[in-house]
Parts: C-alpha cells; structure tokens; sequence
C-alpha cells in the first residue's frame, strides 16, 4: 500500500502539488488522470522519489519513502516509462537482466537467470532473447521493458509489498499493443501488487482502473471508481471540454464532439 | 555436434586470449627495435639479473630500455582504452574519448609551459619536472570542468553540460598550447609538437612503476561499477529507479578516469584513437555488457599501444615515429573498414 499525506511540491513560487492525501492499495489498478500540466507526472515522480516533496509525507507499506535504501527499494519498486531508448546494442535477454541489478552483487546467480526466462516467457518474447533490442519495434521494446520491470519484482520480498509505477506506459503503443498492455496489467494486480500509473486516454483508464484519481491544477479534482471520478461536470472543469458520457459494460464511455 | 564458436565460449575465452596475445606482443616487442634482441638474450639477461652477475650490451638494452617501454605501452594502452569504455559508457556517447574532460589538452598545455618557460627562464629541470606539469596541466583543466559545468541554482551537473564544458575547455587549453608554440623558438615548438604526438621514448622502470600502479589500481576499481554502468545504458532515471545513485556514480567514474590517464599522459605525452577505438572495436565482437568490457578493453589497449609502439621503431629504423601518427596511418583505415561493416548500430 502507498500512502500519500499532505504532500506538496513546488519548484520557486510555482506550486505544482497541493495537499494530496491518497491511498494507493495493493491487487488494484490505479490511474492517475489530468490535463497537460495537472500535475500527474510530478505526482508519479514524487511516488518514485526522483522528486523530494516540500512538504508531506508518502508511505511505502508502514515505512516512509525516504527511510529506505536505494537498493532495497529497487528490489520491491519497478518504474516503466514512456520511452527508454538504448545508447548502445545490447541483446534482449541483457536488457531483461538489467532488472535483476539490484538482486545480485556481481554475477547473476541462478535465480536472476530462471527469473529472467520466466519473464521473457510470460511475454512471448522467448524466441527474441538473442535479439540485438535496437532492432525492435516500438511495441516491442516496450513489451521487453515491461519484461525487465516484472523480472525486477519478480518474487514477493520478505515483510514488504511489491510495487509498479508507469509513467504513460501506453504513449508511443498501437491499439493492439496497449490492449495487451492493459490485460498483462490486470493479471499482475491480481498477484497483489500495486499499481499506480499516469494514463491519457479516458476510456482506456474508464475500462481498466478500479481507481482512478483525476488531478487538477495540482490538486486531486476526484478521487474514486471510474463511474464516480468521470462525471461530466468533472471532465468539462479539468480538461475545459464539455463530454458526452454513455454507459458500456457498467462502464463510463466517454467521447467529444467538435 | 557442439558449435566452438558459441557467443558463450566468446565470452569466457575473450579475457584469457587477449591476455595470451598481449604477453605475446610484449615478447616481439621487446625483440625487434633498432637492434634485435634473441629470446636467449632476454632469458640469459633475467637469469644473470637474479644472479648479479655482468650484462652484455644487447642484454643491457633489454633490461634498461626495451623491456620497460614494452610493458610501458601495454601499460599506457590499457589505461587509456579503460578510460574510453568508462566514459562512453558514463556519457552513454560512442563518440566520447578519455581526454574529453579537458585531460589531455591540460597535460598537453602543462607540457608546452614547461617546454617553454623552463626553457627560457632556465628553471631546475629534474626528470620529474615534465610528468609533473603535465599532470598539474591535466588536473586543472578536469578541475575546470568539473566546476564550470555545475549548475549554479540546483548545484547538478549535468552530462551535457560536462560534455560541452569538456569542448570548451580543451578548446581553450589547446590554444594556450597553440599560442605557446606559435612565441616559442624551434626546437622548444619542435618539443611540444612531439609531445602532443605521444613517445615513449622516455619510458624507465620509474615510471613504469608509477604508471602501473595508478592504472591497475583504477581499473581494479573501476570493475566494480560495471553493472551500475550497464544500467546507465537505459538513462539515468531508469537507472535511479534500479537502485544507481548516479551522481556519486558519475563523480567516482570520472575521478577513475582522471587519475588514470592524466598519470599516464604526463609520462607519454598525448595518445588519441586508442581510448576511441578498442571500446569501438570490442562492443562489436563482445556486446555492450561492460562487465566484460572494462576487463577486456584494458588487456586490448595494452595490445594496440605496444603493436603500435613496434611499428613507430621499425618503420623508420633507426629512426623513430611518433606514435600518435602510427596510430592514425594504420588505425584509422581498420577502424573505417570495421564501421562499415552493417553489423553495429547506434
């Protein structure tokens, strides 16, 4: 479980964060929603301690962020960005392994090596271990980073819950990539993890989440299921454009006209 | 039937057989030069060393000069391409060389002074004085751009910001050293052109030992940041969040490199290409892990250097080349021939 309380950040006089109090919980998907500038990112960054808040506190399980090792977080906590690029070639199954780093001293032991076909399995990306990853598709990579996130929390830590951030995971995917993105996403919450991401379509965070906070001007707008956070008048104050909002599989569908 | 030429048996062999090739290199080059020593000349020399007993002349010129500036060049080589994969990998650049934190062009603009003023002004000149202003040249300018490419308001520094503070100041360093030899006379200008070609003509056991035991000492060290490196490979957020502390990273990375080839540039004067070329030409037969690369690209260093400080004696004979220009004449063909093989992308 994550939990957020007062938490500010500012940079100068721009207040970016105000007051956010949240409760992330594990075995569910949690997204954050926004426009340009709402603050989600830095919100995320600050879960990833890349930002230190101003002011506030956020917990990992019962243990603040800033009270652990960059090691033993790096053991229960993976981040997936948008898109991560390579400087040099590297072979898949190296990239997978990258996520091992913070469970082996100097060489891979055993487990690293299992853990990291499993991952690779669990993808369908057996058959490109040997792959040069530069070679890749845009889909693709970010199937192997995903991989390689999964192989970092691959076994629960003794005492600690296992967490996942994205950060706009879905951004450069096609349709039928994020699709597979999200169902690999909701069998992982189902093993108990958590899972908090910035998101930009609606529907496809409507469809997925089973909580969904909805930021405005650095402060959370509304806070809850999607049928409750994606009302009209919300949509129309936090993206100042006025929705039209049917019902899809008891799920809100949401869609504008010019 | 089991394939001999797996990736695996590369892997594993490429350390062993490197360093087999190297001791190899050193023999031959301790065997040629302007006078050829035998095999039973080196041995009988090491045996009457151990024994006390009287050198003939070609023995003599084993031990005293040949055998030093062999293990000198493989020495030299192998800090400098260490350097080169280190900082390519910290810059996360293929293009990036050890010097380009403003090292060789300090050591180069420390030599010109002392070439220039110590000359002139008749300073006490002891063996010790060149090494030594090279290195105070060197350090000064990585100092330079350690402080200037800090930011003044969040007190980071950023990797661009080094590499273009890096350009700028060996701009500003060589055209000290340019302005230095355009007032100097003939043969001062003639040593400092010299020097910015890289000779190990100077080589001695002293400096040797020196030189040996900053490199080895760094890159021992500089084993152990191998995997945090790796993670670099994917930036430096991702490798926050795999538990990197890049910062501290990046500072110790490029202490390790400024120690290293500053030593080593101060006693040889300045040696491009090689930094360059052997993580270059290594990434293409091993990968990028640079678990097996920093390990690797030393022995492969040492290799090129004493191969290259062989041809800068046999080319001319007796005369002798500088080796900065051995290196570009039959370097710089090899390493085009290998870039345009389609086999490494960027």
């Amino acid at each position: 479980m994550i939990t957020v309380h007062q938490l500010n950040y500012s940079i100068g006089n721009k207040v970016l964060l105000q007051d956010i109090n949240l409760r992330f919980e594990a075995g569910k998907i949690s997204l954050i929603i926004g426009a340009n500038g709402a603050g989600k990112s830095t919100l995320l960054k600050t879960l990833c301690r890349q930002l230190i808040p101003v002011s506030g506190e956020i917990k990992m399980g019962h243990k603040p962020l800033s009270q652990f090792g960059n090691n033993e977080l790096a053991r229960i906590r993976a981040v997936l960005s948008q898109h991560i690029d390579l400087a040099f070639p590297l072979r898949v199954e190296e990239v997978v392994m990258m996520g091992r780093y913070p469970h082996f001293n100097n060489r891979p032991d055993k487990i690293d090596y299992n853990v990291c076909k499993a991952a690779l399995e669990s993808f369908d990306l057996s058959a490109f271990a040997d792959r040069n990853y530069l070679t890749l598709s845009g889909g693709e990579k970010q199937l192997v980073h995903f991989a390689r996130v999964m192989a970092q929390t691959w076994h629960p830590q003794e005492g600690y819950d296992r967490y996942l951030l994205l950060d706009e995971p879905l951004t450069f995917l096609d349709i039928q990539h994020q699709y597979q993105f999200m169902k690999m996403l909701l069998k992982i919450a189902r093993e108990n993890r958590v899972i908090v991401g910035v998101v930009h379509d609606l529907n496809l965070a409507a469809q997925f989440a089973d909580h969904l906070v909805l930021l405005h001007q650095g402060k959370i707008l509304a806070s809850g299921t999607p049928t409750e956070v994606l009302t009209i008048s919300n949509i129309t104050t936090a993206f100042n454009i006025k929705p039209v909002i049917q019902e899809q599989h008891g799920k809100p569908l949401i869609s504008f006209s010019v | 039937m089991k394939r001999l030429f797996t990736k695996q048996n590369l892997h594993n062999s490429s350390f062993p057989g490197l360093l087999l090739l190297l001791l190899l290199c050193i023999i031959v080059s301790t065997r040629y030069g302007a006078v050829n020593i035998s095999v039973g000349e080196m041995i009988s020399a090491l045996q009457k060393l151990a024994g006390n007993e009287e050198l003939t002349l070609n023995e003599r010129i084993f031990i005293g000069i040949r055998l030093p500036r062999a293990l000198l060049s493989a020495v030299v080589g192998a800090s400098l391409a260490t350097g080169g994969t280190l900082m390519q990998a910290l810059f996360r650049n293929p293009i990036v060389e050890p010097g380009l934190i403003g090292i060789s062009s300090g050591a180069a603009f420390g030599a010109a002074l002392y070439f220039v003023a110590g000359a002139g002004f008749g300073f006490y000149t002891g063996e010790w004085t060149l090494p030594l202003a090279a290195t105070l040249g060197a350090l000064l300018a990585a100092a330079l751009v350690f402080v200037l490419s800090t930011s003044k308001e969040t007190g980071k520094r950023s990797v661009i910001s080094l590499l273009l503070t890096g350009i700028a100041v060996n701009a500003l360093f060589m055209s000290g050293v340019g302005f230095l030899s355009y007032t100097a006379r003939d043969p001062q200008a003639r040593s400092i052109t010299f020097w910015n070609l890289g000779t190990l003509s100077g080589a001695s056991w002293k400096s040797l030992l020196i030189c040996t035991t900053v490199t080895l000492s760094c890159i021992v060290w500089s084993l152990r940041y191998a995997k945090q490196l790796n993670s670099l490979m994917l930036g430096e957020e991702e490798a926050q969040h795999l538990g990197v502390n890049t910062r501290r990273l990046r500072l110790q990375i490029l202490i390790l490199n400024v120690v290293m080839v500053a030593t080593c540039t101060a006693f040889v004067g300045v040696i491009g290409f090689v930094g360059l070329i052997i993580p270059h030409f290594l990434r293409m037969l091993l990968g990028s892990d640079n678990r097996l690369l920093i390990r690797n690209s030393a022995v492969a260093g040492g290799i090129l250097l004493s191969l290259a400080d062989l041809s800068a004696r046999m080319l001319l004979r007796p005369a002798e080349l500088p080796i900065g220009i051995v290196l570009s004449i039959i370097g710089v063909p090899v390493f085009i021939l290998l870039l345009r093989k389609k086999t490494y992308y960027f």
